[in-house]
């Protein structure tokens, strides 16, 4: 069944619809929110409180096919309030300057490069970090990215050369440092 | 190291991120207990927000017929209320990444000084309840010796929502600035009290104004000078106008107008 139907289905009411487009979607919404707030507790919170505005507003979608894009919508909206409210991308920053600990998200990477890059990226706001997880992670185009922001593809492409401007950055910082080269072998 | 290898490594190292993460059983039980218990974690509905914006709309499908066809019958309008600023420059920075190029003040002449900046998502609904649309406000409350104003601007919806022929109107410069003190009835949302037939009338005729969200019947009179400039529209509210009076009300209009 297609999530058009799905949705069809669910505007009449139709729970198991929804169960089925949660066990469709959950994991997409899941690690998309994981990955902007930098950890598993606060990705769980924002995957339920996306799913069940979600539920409550599903007869304000016109057209179902496009479930995935206002999932995702109404999660990274909720997931800038969020981060906004809690400034939790500071401490995610900070285990890596304290070297007191590790998020688990970031523990499996293999490469320091990815790790500056991942320390990088938390270092961004919310919006440029949304747009970096959807780009490089979710791997939408910048026009698909602009329609689930809600925003104009110029704002997408303004915070995406920003966000990699700044990752380039941080990574020639680091390249730079006579430590760093040590630390490099 | 080059832009391709860059991208490269920011896709593995996200995807190296989320190898392994799925969603927890224990996320749908939750998602289902919060709808079947119908909670609404951290949001909380501001009982008195858009009471004019709603009787104002009213009025405009009466005259103008501006919102025919539209379907939408009401705002519902919600705030964040642990989530505010006191901070005034923080307040600034928000107002123009949700409303660019809003004007503001950080006190008037008359001694309303800001006191807190909050976010506010109104939704527009069908009569069956459906959301249409929604947007995001902001709202900087001001304060004087124990009275509280709000200022409020958001992008611009329908125009006819912003304005009713019970208004008075002059203008400041180039713009045209309504003022109007009316009657408003907050009824709880459950429906267990409702609005007379001669105050439902009222409403319709656009005299007064009915909200729903509050736990008892209430009535006050509320006090707003509201305008439109720049696809942004403006209202200076409250319902205890303490020493102010309608003249009032548009200097402070002009003060922001003029910022």
């Amino acid at each position: 069944m297609t999530d058009e139907q799905l949705v069809r289905r669910m505007q009449q009411g139709d729970m198991q619809a929804f169960d089925e487009l949660y066990t469709r979607y959950k994991n997409d919404a899941y690690r998309v929110a994981c990955l902007i707030t930098g950890n598993r507790a606060d990705g769980e919170d924002l995957t339920q409180e996306a799913f069940v505005t979600c539920v409550r507003s599903i007869g304000s979608l016109k057209d179902g096919a496009k479930f995935r894009p206002w999932l995702l919508r109404t999660l990274t909206r909720a997931a800038w309030k969020y981060c906004r409210k809690s400034k939790r991308e500071t401490p995610v920053a900070d285990f890596f300057e304290t070297g007191e600990g590790e998020s688990a998200l970031s523990a499996v990477l293999r490469t320091d490069e990815q790790r500056r890059l991942y320390q990088a990226m938390y270092a961004l706001d919310e919006k440029r970090r949304t747009v970096l997880v959807l780009y490089y992670f979710d791997n939408r185009p910048v026009k698909e990215i602009a329609r689930t922001l809600g925003v104009t593809e110029g704002t997408v492409k303004s915070r995406l050369f920003s966000a990699r401007r700044h990752l380039r950055q941080a990574l020639t910082e680091k390249e730079g440092k006579p430590e760093e080269a040590v630390t490099h072998g | 190291m080059d832009e391709m290898k860059m991208d490269r490594e920011m896709q593995e190292m996200l995807h190296q991120c989320a190898q392994g993460l799925e969603a927890p059983d224990k996320l749908k039980t939750r998602i289902d207990f919060a709808l079947k218990s119908g909670e609404a974690p951290r949001k909380v509905r501001r009982p008195f927000a858009k009471r004019l914006a709603a009787v104002a709309l009213v009025a405009a499908v009466a005259i103008t017929g501006a919102m025919a066809g539209s379907g939408v019958v009401g705002w519902y309008s919600s705030t964040w209320l642990d989530q505010n600023w006191t901070d005034f420059a923080q307040t600034a920075e928000y107002v123009q990444e949700h409303v660019p190029g809003a004007k503001y003040v950080e006190s008037f002449s008359n001694g309303y000084v800001f006191a807190k900046g909050y976010e506010d998502t109104v939704d527009k609904r069908d009569e069956s309840g459906n959301t249409l649309g929604s947007f995001t406000g902001v709202l900087l409350n001001y304060e004087k010796a124990g009275a509280t104003l709000t200022v409020e601007t958001e992008p611009v919806q329908e125009e006819g929502q912003y304005a009713s022929p019970y208004d008075v109107v002059r203008m400041v410069g180039d713009t045209q600035v309504h003022y109007r003190a009316m009657k408003a009835i907050a009824l709880p949302a459950d429906g267990s009290i409702q609005p007379t037939e001669a105050e439902q009338a009222a409403f319709e005729r656009g005299e007064i104004n009915i909200a729903y969200g509050s736990s008892v019947r209430e009535e006050n009179t509320f006090y707003r000078v509201s305008w439109i400039e720049d696809a942004i529209a403006y209202s200076i509210y409250t319902f205890d106008p303490a020493d102010l009076a309608e003249d009032d009300f548009f200097q402070m209009a002009q003060e922001i107008i003029t910022s």
